[in-house]
């Protein structure tokens, strides 16, 4: 049994870290994707990243489920 | 865009290419192996030659290179060593700056994955300088020295094409800069006031060694007023007390680099490098007032920042402790000196240069 991690990442840097995990051989874990940026913007923005939508995907992930529109 | 018109072949130590050696040059930039300049093909007999000139057996690996974790073998130091145009005899110094980078608290996957605009920084330090006919005088930190200038770059294209760090890809760097291509000099031990810097990092006159950091490029402080040494350091403590650095909010250990004439000035004046140190620890400062609030707030939501700021009673440090600024001499004539600021998310290593051929440890 290890621990349920699921990795946030924003659009502009998904590929990026896709790529990476896949050369660290962890290509499997689930990424939910926020929008960008995160920083630079009021707190209240950046919490305003963490949509309905994304709660609902991390807790999928965390479940096991792959994430919505992820491959 | 880096773009591959074909992909790269599986078995990158054997590679059979028909034509001639422009093609052959073509394809490596198309594969993504370059830096995007011209190479020096790496064939066998080339890689046999540089390979022969290595303190390490040829499949001998000194680690592995984040974040591909890419085995750093002897053989594929060799192969970047020939593309960026080094000679057998700086095999040594690139197989120092390999295990140093590779030690934990380098956090080299930090450095070659970030967004900030730090380069692989080797500072050459020794005999080994003039052995290898290095540049430690005028324009040492580029260009026009071969050793200076291949070995840097040899650097940067084991870091890409070992470590797997390629530019847009895995590199994130927001801008990069020109330090990345290859950073590379020597310390000016004849015109230093001071003991080598190595003395004061655990090693002996009689070595040689490399001190690598995640850097960005020089930051110059321009002098020519000042006859007494607080005045240089004030120039260069207010040089360095910049909003935008990495090390003001991270902390890490960062490099003064004097001009042998600042350093003398300051020598003169009765400050030993810890007095040069410590003056620059306590004014090398930022004010809160300077940092917009936004910021402020952002860096004190993390860890005991908060906590720090009351301490140092609102002015932050460049350095978080005065051992943490590196301080040394390079270059020739003239009334300038440099910062070099570095990424801060790790520490700089140094490792000694091997002058015998060690034993196989396979």
């Amino acid at each position: 049994m290890g621990c349920a991690v699921v990795g946030l990442v924003t659009g502009q840097f998904v590929e990026f870290a896709r790529e990476l995990l896949a050369q660290r051989n962890a290509g499997s874990l689930p990424l939910v994707v926020i929008e960008h940026p995160v920083g630079g913007i009021s707190r209240e923005l950046a919490a305003a990243r963490i949509t309905d939508a994304v709660v609902t995907d991390v807790s999928a992930a965390l479940q096991g489920a792959r994430p919505k529109g992820k491959p | 865009m880096r773009q591959h018109a074909t992909a790269p072949p599986a078995d990158r130590l054997e590679i059979e290419i028909e034509g001639d050696e422009y093609d052959a040059e073509e394809r490596f930039h198309t594969w993504g192996f370059t830096d995007g300049l011209p190479i020096v093909l790496p064939t066998r007999l080339r890689l046999e030659q540089m390979a022969a000139g290595a303190k390490h057996y040829s499949l001998e690996s000194l680690g592995n290179l984040a974040p591909r974790d890419g085995a750093a073998t002897i053989q594929k130091i060799a192969i970047n060593a020939v593309m960026a145009g080094c000679l057998p005899q700086h095999m040594p110094v690139l197989e120092a700056a390999v295990a140093a980078i590779v030690q934990p608290d380098f956090n080299l996957i930090a450095m070659q994955t970030t967004t900030h605009p730090c380069g692989l920084l080797a500072i050459v330090q020794g005999p080994v300088v003039e052995q290898l006919e290095m540049n430690c005088g005028h324009g040492c930190m580029g260009p026009g020295n071969r050793a200076n200038s291949s070995i840097g770059r040899a650097l940067r294209l084991i870091l890409q094409n070992v470590g797997g760090a390629v530019a847009g890809t895995t590199d994130k760097a927001t801008q990069g800069s020109p330090a990345k291509a290859g950073f590379c000099f020597a310390e000016n031990e004849a015109e230093s006031p001071w003991p080598p810097l190595r003395t004061t990092l655990g090693l002996g006159l009689e070595d040689s060694c490399v001190t690598v950091a995640a850097a960005e490029g020089p930051h110059n402080v321009n002098d020519h007023g000042s006859s007494d040494g607080e005045s240089i350091l004030n120039t260069i403590a207010e040089t360095m007390a910049t909003v935008g650095s990495n090390n003001l909010y991270v902390g890490g250990d960062h490099f003064v680099v004097l001009g042998p004439e600042h350093a003398q000035t300051v020598a003169k004046s009765g400050f030993s490098r810890e007095d040069v140190q410590h003056y620059l620890y306590q004014h090398a400062r930022v004010g809160v007032d300077r940092i917009s609030a936004q910021k402020l707030a952002e860096l004190t939501s993390w860890g005991d920042y908060a906590e720090q700021l009351e301490k140092w009673g609102g002015r932050i440090p460049l350095a978080r402790g005065a051992e943490l600024l590196r301080v040394l001499v390079a270059g020739g004539a003239g009334k300038h000196s440099c910062w070099i600021p570095t990424f801060a998310v790790g520490y700089s290593q140094t490792s000694r240069i091997e002058t015998q051929k060690q034993i196989c440890l396979l």
